[in-house]
């Protein structure tokens, strides 16, 4: 058995492999908030921080630094729209997290265990509404927000994560739905309502399924960035993608933009470990059969 | 009073009827079996009984109450699922207590019903268990438990044996009766296994194509089959058909075969529809002989298979017209496979049933 | 919806009522389904309708905002327009590789951890990562990494040859001939991770025996890849490589903040046209009927997949 071999040179390397693809582009780029800002803009680039520079993670949270050498770093002036920009993702994502979560249980639910009329051309609509491109969309909805006063609002904001997040996290947990056992007919004898089935059976049954859309739900909206950067960037709902892309196109920092980078990428990365735990119960089953 | 009543009941889905027409009636306290091969209905049967799904026309009573516009829960009855199905995501003990969570039993009454089922049950050991962490075995036996505390008028169940595999299930089958004469709750059995029907029925329904072939006990239903389709499902190995047309000679009716003509036996002249009208003669394979010489009633034919049963023998033949029979023979018959002989049935004990 | 109760009427000669405080499949699914329909139709139909307004329109804003109906006018500018048809073949190229370059990644990736007994969790969050990063922070990061100045190939090669910061030569990997390529690259490294994990609940439901069966039948590794591995993971790769496409012909973050379109419009796909057009060069009408061939590109696309493929593996089942 192979399980029981030592592993051999070739897997090492193969491993080797995945891990530099993998965490390569992330190093690269997230290193620099560990160099000092002298060294960051040097030629050529460093491999890594050789001396640990604390400065940047400091100044973008909006703290002066000194370092060893007594040199003195000023916080940074877009640390009020990065800390904004965390506040206001958090709480749009957690938004379009739960509002997607009620939207879409029960409607996958619905299509994935019952069979009623006109249920294929509902489901084509929602499988249509995936393949539009949010670049297309984008002027009409700015168009539409103005004349309605949401731009510059998160809850304009959540509306827009949402007509994304739901059509795919639907088509998502369609197939894990029709994975599941049939307790429907367990919970009718058990005397549960249908509505009692869904909110007491099933969704606990369906756990790790939920789980994985929340995630998806949760990361999209969290790295949104073609609409926010339309329709809320430099106001106070701009969110941490369209702050971190002022330092983007602005001033070039290479310290500051990493260590923001840091910030949109630790939760993400969290959630993400969180989800990959659950995500090995996904099996796909076609949607529209 | 009837355990179960159903009347008139008609299920058809679009211009498929499912069930044709069916009126039985079930005494309190009995184990009736649906036997019938897969897609007869029984199973719809059971489901409409269960108020899991809705009759075409037709009503439903179960302990002297019409039930028939009643939702599953409110019929006082139990039901244990194919494989013994059970909430996935919760604990033994969870999966038996969601059976009493939405009843207004109070709840020390509840507590002293789960505690009398885990003892009978015996199932003390699973209780903290997820049904994926069970034996087929255990899984059975917390759905019995789940069905027990409810103390329902009627137990309803769809083959739940099914996917065990044979010693487990002929245990099972011993217990499963026991328990059900010890509580005397009238119960409906499903099952497509004639030795479960057999062994567990105080009545069996046999079922076919969506209508009740026969109801009887089990000696009934072996010795006195109804139809053909009975007696050609029940029995193993199976019935052996004389297939012909009847015709009379010298005053006797006879029915002649593709492989041959015999005579039919007085007992059964009742049964004759008619001359020229297609007739079965049904004879079981113990009451078959097989002879190297022809003999009085016989069939030529060439031996085709040998089954060596241990005590016994199953002798398979084919006709000059290539139809199969069996023949049960003591283990020293010394038939080789392409030998030549003579089947002798015994006409006395032979069936007659015409199509 | 009279026809629910009818049809029971009528059907029926002593009807059975369903039971009391039941409701049945259809009532239950459409209460269930369809204020989630009306608020998709509602905020997808506004601006599909708009963009389709739009698309019919000359947008002028001399003198206050004004537009005039056109007809197809636009459409038609599209087929004549050269860079239209550029960004077409970069599209289709920078799609290709996005979806060669993500299967065959996560395909490799997911072997690997179904290889991996021990460590496999760990291994296992260190490649979802890629995919928990935004776009916008991956084409930050694959800038950063690909080009001259502070990217990894100048640090390492000339570190390699030992040369002094003074004699160091920038090498970019960024180039008006393989922009596309890299970025494909990237953006396969943003979702081969969710493909990889598919994958692998996917191979985990393969029977070892058929391993055992392959063995007997004296395959060799790359026939047992091939007639084992593959023929069960064909609808999961099926499914992925839809999603993959649709995904990257809707592409827009990455390459914006990547590449911004170039070197020069080397890579400016069919989606940074259509945002160069409406945001930069203020042509909305153009940009709207440039959408929908974009549109009509990606369903047409998806469709012809399952038309070949997806509908072949349906009739196999």
């Amino acid at each position: 058995m192979t399980a029981t071999r030592r592993p051999s040179i070739l897997l090492i390397l193969a491993v080797a492999l995945a891990v530099i693809w993998t965490l390569l582009p992330i190093y690269w780029m997230l290193k620099t908030a560990f160099i000092s800002p002298s060294d960051a803009v040097g030629f050529p680039a460093p491999l890594w921080p050789t001396n640990p520079h604390f400065a940047a993670i400091h100044n973008i949270f909006g703290f002066g630094y000194t370092d060893p050498d007594g040199r003195e770093f000023l916080p940074a002036g877009q640390a009020p729209q990065i800390i904004n920009g965390l506040k206001n993702s958090l709480i749009v994502a957690l938004l379009v997290t739960v509002i997607t979560l009620l939207i879409i249980i029960p409607l996958s639910y619905a299509f994935a265990r019952f069979e009623f009329r006109g249920k294929t051309a509902l489901l084509m609509t929602i499988l249509f509404s995936v393949a539009v491109p949010p670049v297309s969309t984008l002027i009409p909805f700015y168009i539409l927000f103005v004349q309605l006063g949401l731009t510059g609002t998160k809850l304009g904001l959540v509306l827009i994560n949402l007509t994304i997040t739901v059509p795919f996290v639907t088509w998502m947990l369609i197939g894990y739905f029709r994975n599941l056992p049939a307790v429907e007919k367990l919970a009718r004898l058990d005397g549960f309502t249908r509505f009692g089935t869904l909110v007491y059976i099933i969704v606990p049954l369906a756990k790790s399924g939920i789980a994985v859309a929340a995630v998806v739900a949760f990361l999209f909206s969290w790295n949104e960035f073609v609409f926010a950067t339309q329709l809320v960037n430099g106001t106070s709902a701009a969110t941490l993608p369209t702050a971190v892309s002022g330092f983007l196109f602005l001033q070039p920092q290479p310290g500051l933009l990493s260590a923001s980078l840091w910030i949109s990428v630790i939760p993400a990365a969290l959630v993400a470990f969180f989800l990959q735990r659950h995500i090995a119960e996904m099996n796909l089953v076609d949607p529209v059969k | 009073m009837p355990g179960i009543e159903i009347k008139n009941l008609k299920k058809s889905f679009g211009e498929f009827e499912a069930i044709r027409e069916m009126s039985l009636t079930i005494p309190d306290g009995a184990f009736c079996v649906f036997l019938g091969p897969s897609g007869c209905g029984k199973s719809t049967t059971l489901n409409i009984v269960a108020g899991l799904d809705n009759a075409t026309s037709g009503t439903i009573s179960i302990a002297g109450r019409d039930v028939t516009a009643l939702a599953p829960h409110e019929r006082d009855i139990a039901m244990v699922f194919q494989s013994s199905l059970l909430y996935p995501h919760l604990t033994g003990l969870q999966n038996i207590q969601m059976s009493l969570r939405n009843t207004d039993t109070p709840a020390v009454e509840a507590a002293a019903r789960i505690e009398h089922a885990i003892e009978i049950l015996e199932i003390k050991s699973v209780l903290n268990k997820k049904p994926g962490a069970m034996s087929g075995g255990q899984r059975q036996r917390v759905a019995m438990a789940k069905a027990i505390v409810r103390k329902p008028a009627a137990f309803l169940m769809d083959e739940p044996l099914a996917a065990l595999d044979a010693a487990l299930r002929q245990s099972l089958r011993s217990e499963l009766v026991a328990l059900q004469k010890r509580l005397g709750t009238t119960t409906i059995f499903v099952t497509h296994d004639q030795v479960e029907a057999m062994t567990m029925g105080d009545i069996i329904v046999v079922m076919n194509a969506g209508a009740i072939e026969q109801v009887g006990t089990p000696d009934e239903i072996y010795n006195a089959p109804a139809t053909k389709f009975v007696a050609g499902f029940i029995g193993s190995p199976p019935m052996n058909f004389f297939d012909g047309t009847v015709s009379q000679e010298a005053g006797e009716p006879m029915l002649s075969t593709e492989a041959g003509t015999l005579k039919i036996p007085p007992h059964l002249h009742s049964r004759i529809a008619g001359n020229g009208v297609k007739h079965a003669l049904a004879v079981r394979p113990q009451h078959m002989q097989i002879s190297r010489t022809a003999q009085g009633q016989s069939i030529s034919a060439t031996v085709f298979v040998v089954e060596n049963l241990g005590k016994e023998s199953v002798i398979i033949l084919n006709d000059a017209a290539g139809k199969a029979y069996r023949v049960l023979a003591a283990p020293d018959h010394g038939y080789k496979r392409g030998e030549s002989a003579f089947l002798v049935p015994d006409l006395d004990r032979a069936l007659l049933f015409s199509e | 919806m009279c026809c629910v109760p009818l049809r029971g009427i009528i059907r029926t000669g002593t009807p059975m009522k369903p039971a009391r405080r039941e409701l049945s499949n259809q009532q239950f699914a459409m209460m269930l389904a369809l204020p989630v329909i009306l608020f998709l139709v509602a905020t997808m139909a506004y601006p599909m309708g708009y963009a389709m307004w739009l698309s019919t329109q000359e947008i002028g804003f001399f003198g206050g905002f004004s537009s005039k109906y056109i007809g197809f006018t636009n459409y038609v500018n599209v087929l004549y327009s050269a860079e239209f048809w550029r960004s077409l073949v970069i599209t289709i190229r920078f799609v290709f590789l996005s979806v060669l370059f993500s299967m065959l990644i996560g395909l490799g990736l997911a072997l690997l951890m179904h290889r991996i007994k021990r460590g496999r969790a760990f291994l296992g969050t260190l490649i979802i990562l890629p995919w928990s990063v935004s776009l916008y922070g991956a084409g930050v990061m694959w800038q950063y990494l690909s080009r001259g100045q502070s990217g990894v190939a100048s640090a390492v090669i000339n570190r390699l040859l030992g040369r002094s910061a003074e004699d160091s030569v920038e090498y970019s990997l960024i180039s008006s001939a393989h922009i596309v390529d890299l970025l494909a690259l990237g953006n396969a490294w943003n979702l081969a991770p969710l493909v990889a994990f598919f994958i692998l609940a996917n191979l985990s439901t393969i029977p070892v025996r058929l391993y055992d069966l392959a063995r007997i039948d004296k395959l060799s590794a790359w026939q047992r890849f091939t007639c084992v591995t593959l023929p069960p993971l064909q609808y999961t790769l099926f499914v992925f490589t839809s999603i993959t496409l649709i995904l990257s012909m809707k592409l827009l973050d990455f390459i914006y903040v990547m590449s911004a379109g170039g070197p020069g419009d080397a890579s400016a796909t069919l989606t940074y046209r259509l945002f160069d057009l409406a945001f930069r060069r203020s042509n909305y009408g153009l940009s709207a009927a440039m959408s929908f061939y974009l549109l009509a590109l990606i369903v047409g696309s998806t469709l012809a997949l399952y038309f070949f493929w997806g509908r072949r593996l349906e009739s196999e089942e």
